[in-house]
């Protein structure tokens, strides 16, 4: 076999439940370091903290994280992007993820879509969606990472963002 | 782009072929099982993760997205689907060991 890639690995707060409360961070806190974790993907809707910005900076340090990133729907739920109050909606939602990227000094928000891909027009409506919302995620220094679930996708990815 | 082996698994596809088609453009990659079971328990072939990665030029973290039993509590239909569960530092443990022995992340030890 050829050498290792020795890629750095990480862990999804996932793992130790749904919601992000301070218990669920010290334990996550433990089993990075535990592991030698330097990575972390925590959920932007799962958080419940007091402050959500200095819980997660602080549980960065205290773990080691020196790579850290938000996963959102890019689209709360399943937004039909032919509605223009949904598309909006969740327009502001994933800017709000942006935001809190930026804020907790991680690098991408990721995700998948969110959105019901083989619809009529959905594919048009979708890539209009994408390319909104990278404005926002550009303006931030933060890189969307789309996650693709069916080939639809990528087609969108590809038609919007590259 | 974000790569996920489980969700390319599902698909059918050669992660080694999917990986190397994305390219530069991969971002982001989630590490899980075949069904949602721990890596190294299922039936992903990690060495052609490894050399999808390698071919992509990857060099960001792999970040494993494992459910473990409090998460399939709180989201029931994860555990309907997808019944088996380790606890959450056994998983943690047992996918390290099997990206340590696919190549893609460094031993422990070093």
């Amino acid at each position: 076999m050829s050498s290792s890639l020795q890629l750095p690995f990480g862990v999804m707060s996932l793992v130790d439940g749904f919601w992000v409360n301070a218990k669920l961070l010290r334990r996550l806190r433990t089993l990075c370091v535990t592991h030698g974790a330097t990575a972390c993907e925590v959920p932007y809707p799962g958080l419940r903290l007091q402050d959500p910005i200095e819980s997660i900076c602080t549980f960065c340090v205290q773990a080691g994280i020196l790579n850290l990133s938000i996963c959102h729907f890019f689209g709360d739920g399943m937004p039909n992007p032919q509605v223009a109050g949904e598309q909006e909606a969740a327009l502001s939602s994933l800017r709000k993820a942006i935001d809190f990227a930026s804020a907790v000094g991680a690098t991408k928000v990721v995700g998948p879509l969110g959105i019901s891909i083989g619809q009529p027009g959905t594919l048009e409506g979708a890539t209009a969606f994408l390319k909104r919302a990278v404005t926002f995620a550009e303006q931030a220094s933060i890189t969307l990472c789309l996650e693709y679930l069916r080939p639809e996708e990528d087609k969108v990815f590809l038609a919007a963002v590259v | 782009m974000h790569f996920d082996t489980f969700h390319n698994h599902c698909h059918g596809r050669n992660p080694a072929q999917a990986l190397r088609k994305i390219g530069d453009r991969l971002g982001h990659v989630h590490i899980s099982g075949s069904e949602r079971m721990t890596p190294g328990t299922d039936k992903i072939d990690w060495c052609r993760v490894r050399q999808g990665l390698e071919a992509a030029d990857y060099r960001g973290a792999v970040v494993l997205e494992l459910f473990g039993p409090e998460t399939r509590k709180a989201i029931p239909a994860i555990a309907a689907g997808f019944p088996r569960s380790l606890r959450c530092d056994t998983s943690v443990e047992v996918t390290c060991y099997t990206l340590e022995r696919a190549g893609i992340i460094a031993p422990l030890s070093e």
